[in-house]
């Protein structure tokens, strides 16, 4: 019995994952209208001024599912919000997408996902964790160099959709930050290259234990820093599974951009990757006393910082 | 022979199992195992390559189409590699080599490539097929060390020479294929299905947005 409820499993696994380029191909085709109305920027709640110095945008991990903030990652959103005067902030968009609906809301397979998200808030289990195999699984698509390119351009042309209705000054240079929480860090860096051509901006790309790729972003971005803990296990995995990340590969994108100085590893001390000693941890110290948390977070808001202070300078 | 059956015996072949492939080679349904294998096998490839159509943005209807018109131009690049390798036979006059046993021998070896509509799968895809076509190169060996049943070092040698021959003359046919295919692909589809899909170029993809805003 359990080895059939297995194998089904398995075999779902698999099926999401042959399937998971599709979406993104069939909008590229033009086979499905974006006529959900924005629903992926209905929550974009943590908007600040207009005409702002900056803005960021947090990208948010695997896990979510649509345009609700998870409950640690608002933790985060909230404390950039409040060391960033002068900035707009932006949380709340869904980027395991290039259609502009949600895995709940305006989509045939609305009522499986939000089945799934009644459970996995009852109590965690192995089939509440499709949702994040779904959303890794656009990770992967993002990462690939035959379907990445379209699906970071629909990545792109959400992002550009929500800086416009915050009223971003296209073509200004005003600096652009994108936040991505472990697989959102991928997307970020992956529109990034798209951000950079279509606003004529300078855009950092700030990664919290980010799967990432050997991307062509990391040609154009300001700097991609990489924020990742020694229990890291996701971020360390795609170290492993990426070539292009090897120390042989020395002609790839990734080493390319350390060789630069444009890719830069920060390593926050012995966090996990979510959870309880992870990132997002307020409960959790390090040794000078700050939450993991805060850790995280200052050490956020100085590479913000220091990218508003390069603006000027230029300026 | 039942469906199962038939899984049965590709599992048999994927594992190289040496009774199971003989008891193709020998059975009187051998032939047509084989040939079902060969078009199974052809159109999960043509699945497998199908991101090219949808990147080349044709409607629904015309994709299918495509991929119809893709599955017979692949059989028909299959059909001219192993009649190349026939023809070879016969012109160095390898005794019982029939064109028919040609197509038993490979299309019992070409099993493997069922399984080519994975490579869609993002990021390992591309790793997934040069695992697939290593894995088919091993089977199509098996497969002829299995016919030839001859001393323990033919069993060795034999093959192994078969196999790059086979090898050689695909590269070669696979050439004009890919030529004369090629053209026709792009009469009847539009795109030039003979092609594998291959990376994005992220700056095209700018273009034809931009060109289409």
């Amino acid at each position: 019995m359990i080895g059939s409820l297995l194998t089904i499993f398995f075999l779902a696994l698999l099926f999401i994952l042959v399937i998971s380029p599709f979406e993104t191909l069939q909008w590229w085709a033009g086979w499905v209208s974006d006529d959900a109305p924005g629903t992926s920027m209905r929550h974009v709640a943590e908007a600040g001024t207009r005409a702002a110095d900056q803005y960021v945008i947090f990208l948010p991990g695997v896990g979510a599912m649509g345009t609700e903030v998870d409950p640690w990652e608002q933790r985060l959103v909230d404390l950039l919000h409040a060391g960033l005067r002068g900035t707009v902030v932006l949380a709340g968009l869904f980027p395991f997408t290039v259609r502009d609906d949600t895995l709940t809301e305006h989509r045939r397979t609305a009522w499986f996902w939000r089945r799934l998200a009644r459970l996995r808030a009852e109590r965690p289990s192995l089939m509440a964790r499709l949702i994040d195999w779904r959303n890794l699984t656009q990770v992967f698509v993002s990462m690939d160099p035959r379907y990445g390119p379209i699906y970071n351009k629909g990545a792109e042309e959400k992002l550009v959709a929500v800086l416009d209705e915050q009223g971003y000054p296209a073509g200004t240079g005003t600096p652009i930050t994108l936040i991505g929480y472990s697989g959102g860090a991928q997307i970020a860096l992956g529109s990034a290259f798209y951000l950079v051509h279509e606003l004529h901006a300078p855009v950092t790309v700030i990664s919290l234990g980010g799967v990432l790729g050997d991307d062509p972003g990391l040609e154009n971005v300001e700097k991609l820093h990489h924020l990742w803990g020694n229990n890291g296990l996701e971020a360390r995995l795609a170290t492993i599974v990426v070539p292009a990340r090897w120390g042989i590969s020395r002609t790839s994108r990734w080493n390319q951009a350390i060789a630069a100085d444009r890719l830069i590893q920060t390593r926050l001390g012995p966090m996990c990757h979510t959870g309880p000693k992870g990132y997002l941890d307020a409960d959790s110290r390090g040794e000078d006393g700050r939450s993991y948390l805060d850790i995280t977070a200052d050490a956020m808001l100085e590479i913000i910082h220091t990218q508003k202070y390069f603006r000027r300078e230029i300026v | 022979m039942s469906i199962a059956a038939f899984f049965d015996t590709v599992g048999g072949i994927l594992s190289l199992d040496p009774d199971v492939i003989l008891r193709v080679q020998t059975a009187p349904n051998g032939l047509a195992v084989a040939i079902v294998i060969l078009l199974l096998a052809t159109v999960s490839d043509v699945l497998g390559d199908s991101p090219i159509l949808f990147m080349n943005r044709m409607p629904p209807g015309r994709l299918v189409a495509a991929m119809g018109i893709e599955t017979v131009l692949s059989l028909v690049r299959l059909a001219i590699w192993m009649g190349g390798v026939a023809l070879l036979a016969l012109a160095v006059n390898h005794g019982n080599l029939t064109p028919a046993n040609v197509v038993l021998v490979v299309g019992i070896g070409y099993a493997p490539m069922l399984l080519s509509f994975l490579v869609v799968i993002p990021t390992v895809g591309p790793f997934l097929r040069r695992l697939l076509i290593a894995w088919t190169l091993v089977t199509i060996t098996a497969s002829i060390a299995v016919a030839s049943s001859a001393s323990p070092w033919q069993v060795l040698a034999a093959p192994a020479v078969a196999t790059l021959v086979i090898l050689v003359v695909y590269r070669f046919s696979d050439r004009i294929s890919v030529l004369l295919l090629g053209g026709l692909s792009r009469r009847f589809v539009g795109v030039d299905v003979m092609q594998r899909t291959r990376a994005m170029d992220p700056l095209l993809v700018l273009a034809v947005s931009r060109r289409e805003a």
